[in-house]
């Protein structure tokens, strides 16, 4: 059941459109990722839904009905975690959450009951004592989750929550997602790490330049590169001729270059490595490493824009 | 609103260190000002009294009962080189006999050292002589009074009755006195009571409140900084309670402030502002009102903090010399700078301040500045959320 629908939503900042006229809806319980790299325009879908910013165009429907001229209704029941660290620095973790907690209303021992258990929910509750300066960015992300979710939020926004972020933190930010979606929290997750999209949402939906590319579940997407493998592939140095002729392959369908590392995508059957090999020698390239793999979100990224995530 | 100001509250016990220093700085300056400045309105002239008789020390002090002259007794030399070396315009010398000479009735010479003749000297001479005049007035009054006892022998302790005489006469002279001259300048405009006991705490307190006000108002950029401010508005409060919040805040920070000084100085200090202290009270509410939503204005044009930190000493030093809040601004004889201080709401809140407490105007004094202090309040305001909106959208 479409519990937020955003209809033909668009945002117009002067001249530069930065979301142009988008359409999806978000399934009650559900996780829904938008995958998309930096500049996509997310986090301004993410504004206008969450009422801090009006759209230029389109329509936001709540159980049906519009909450442009009337966001009250949604905001009781949104929590949003923004992408920077929304909280006080020199206050406790205790005093944001016991702040946070009464502007949504909550007070005395509902609000005490629920600050506790937000604290054993993100796990902090034995630093819940210490001023948010003095923590980790892990710790200070956990703390910023949990802050929006003090009022029991049916709809959970997070923009971005992991990054910059050590991996155990990311891990239990990870974990903690799933089980607020088990408990029947409605969440939109944005992110431009493919493998926590990948891992997390059940439907997707693909974002860039201001559009949305692709939309369905995982497998729904990878189907689009389902006809095609991909080669990943580590060099001891870059070199651009190298890679402008791994492009003029007739059948590869995309190249990006990250980390010293190729990602290669080409047709399923084709016999590429030995066109590989043959250009390395040319161009005097050593292959340190080379190595076939199924496709991922990030194939269907690069198949559909032709570049990568994280270009 | 109340979550607003708790968070606020919250906020500054953490940083009570900064809020005390907040709240005391402007105390201690505000009256050290006064003091400092009381003391240097008066022209300083060395003294070499080289009589060293009681009429030559109540010449001394008569002197120093101008409004204008304070005497500084040193040695012959002192006094000399003072002069020469320019660090005082001039100085006097009572020579030995100066009091013989007094009683005997003869001419009497005050020696005047100066290098130069200026117009300061000229009117330096004008009050040494009448206050001279006033002197030998009062002593031959005395010395006649002493001498119709004498002569009609009467039995009294004349050392006794000389000196409650003399005490009466500098106790009454002023109502004793069957006329008093009063120089009037026609053009009434340039005419105008200064009291530095009240212009300075008044100017300091008013000046000093303003950036208490404006910083106060400026967390809202640290709040927008810390995404703290999206937090707020995707919350139920509405927009209003939001700008409420911090609105109260900011009055209560800065009232506090404004009135410990007030307080200080009436019952700390035993300064006397008069004794409509609600009205004052009433006037520093309109004046806060207003510069907070200068700062509003301020902060709609500014990103950041530290842009506001940059132009707040600007804003707050330039308002207090317009407004007349280092001095009176009625010394001010520039059209343009005239003009430029009716668009400054300080110069509203010293008007205000001075008609109630030097006037004693009541609850009038409050009318016309109280009324222009809210209306550009409103304009300041209505103009600074209008832009803060639209920078959002």
């Amino acid at each position: 059941m479409k519990i937020l629908e955003a209809i033909e939503l668009k945002k117009i900042y002067k001249k530069n459109v930065a979301v142009k006229g988008i359409s999806f809806h978000l399934n009650q319980g559900e996780i829904l990722g938008f995958l998309g790299p930096n500049g996509a325009g997310k986090t301004t879908t993410i504004s206008m839904i969450a009422s801090l910013i009006p759209p230029t165009k389109g329509d936001i429907l709540l159980n049906g009905k519009t909450i442009l001229t009337n966001p009250k209704p949604l905001r009781k029941i949104l929590g949003v975690v923004p992408q920077e660290i929304a909280l006080y620095p020199e206050l406790t973790a205790l005093e944001n959450l016991r702040f946070f907690g009464k502007i949504y209303g909550l007070k005395g021992n509902k609000l005490e009951k629920r600050v506790e258990k937000v604290l054993e929910i993100v796990g902090l509750e034995e630093r819940a004592k210490e001023k948010i300066e003095h923590y980790s960015g892990g710790m200070k992300r956990r703390i910023n989750i949990g802050a929006a979710l003090l009022h029991q939020p049916e709809i959970l926004i997070m923009d971005e929550p992991t990054v910059g972020i050590d991996p155990q933190s990311r891990n239990h930010i990870l974990d903690t997602v799933k089980k607020l979606a088990e408990n029947g929290m409605t969440i939109l997750y944005t992110s431009h790490y493919m493998e926590e999209v990948e891992y997390l949402c059940d439907r997707i939906y693909i974002m860039d330049a201001g559009a949305i590319i692709a939309e369905g579940t995982k497998n729904e997407l990878k189907a689009i590169v389902s006809k095609n493998d991909r080669i990943v592939m580590k060099i001891d140095r870059y070199d651009k001729e190298f890679d402008s002729a791994l492009k003029s392959i007739p059948e590869v369908e995309g190249v990006t270059f990250n980390n010293e590392m190729f990602t290669i995508i080409y047709k399923k059957g084709s016999n590429l490595l030995g066109n590989i090999f043959r250009l390395a020698e040319e161009y005097q390239i050593n292959i340190l490493s080379i190595d076939v793999k199924t496709p991922s979100l990030e194939d269907v990224f690069l198949q559909l824009t032709g570049r990568g995530l994280r270009d | 609103m109340g979550t607003v100001i708790y968070g606020r509250i919250l906020q500054m016990k953490k940083n009570y260190k900064t809020y005390l220093m907040m709240f005391i700085l402007p105390i201690i300056f505000s009256y050290v000002f006064l003091y400092s400045g009381t003391d240097n309105s008066k022209i300083k002239i060395p003294v070499a009294d080289q009589d060293e008789t009681v009429l030559t020390k109540q010449f001394i002090y008569e002197m120093n009962q101008s409004e204008s002259y304070k005497m500084v007794i040193m040695e012959n030399n002192e006094v000399l080189r003072l002069v020469e070396e320019g660090s005082v315009q001039l100085g006097i010398i009572l020579p030995k006999g100066f009091a013989n000479q007094v009683a005997n009735g003869e001419e009497t010479t005050i020696q005047l050292v100066t290098i130069k003749d200026t117009s300061d000297i000229i009117s330096f001479q004008s009050v040494l002589a009448s206050t001279f005049q006033k002197m030998i007035g009062k002593y031959q009054i005395t010395n006649t009074a002493l001498l119709a006892f004498q002569q009609i022998g009467e039995d009294i302790n004349m050392s006794s009755l000389e000196q409650r005489f003399s005490q009466l006469l500098n106790e009454k002279w002023e109502h004793a006195m069957p006329m008093e001259v009063v120089s009037t300048i026609l053009d009434e405009k340039t005419s105008f009571e200064y009291d530095p006991r009240l212009q300075t705490p008044f100017g300091f307190m008013l000046f000093f409140s303003m950036y208490t006000v404006i910083y106060s108002i400026g967390e809202m950029l640290n709040d927008r900084k810390y995404g703290i401010w999206d937090r707020l508005i995707h919350s139920p409060l509405s927009k209003l309670q939001i700008y409420m919040g911090n609105f109260v805040y900011s009055f209560m920070v800065s009232f506090i402030q404004i009135a410990l000084i007030i307080l200080t100085g009436r019952f700390l200090l035993g300064f006397n502002f008069g004794d409509n202290i609600w009205i004052v009270f009433s006037i520093i509410a309109l004046y806060i009102f207003a510069i907070m939503a200068l700062g509003m204005l301020l902060v709609s044009f500014v990103k950041t903090t530290q842009q506001l930190q940059a132009i707040v000493p600007i804003i707050a030093v330039s308002n207090a010399m317009l407004g007349g809040a280092y001095w009176p601004i009625e010394i001010v004889t520039s059209k343009i700078l005239l003009t430029i201080s009716k668009f400054v709401p300080i110069t509203y809140a010293m008007k205000a301040v001075k008609d109630a407490v030097l006037y004693h105007q009541g609850w009038d004094a409050l009318v016309l500045p109280g009324s222009t202090l809210l209306f550009i309040g409103i304009i300041l305001m209505g103009l600074g959320m209008y832009w803060i909106e639209r920078k959002v959208a």
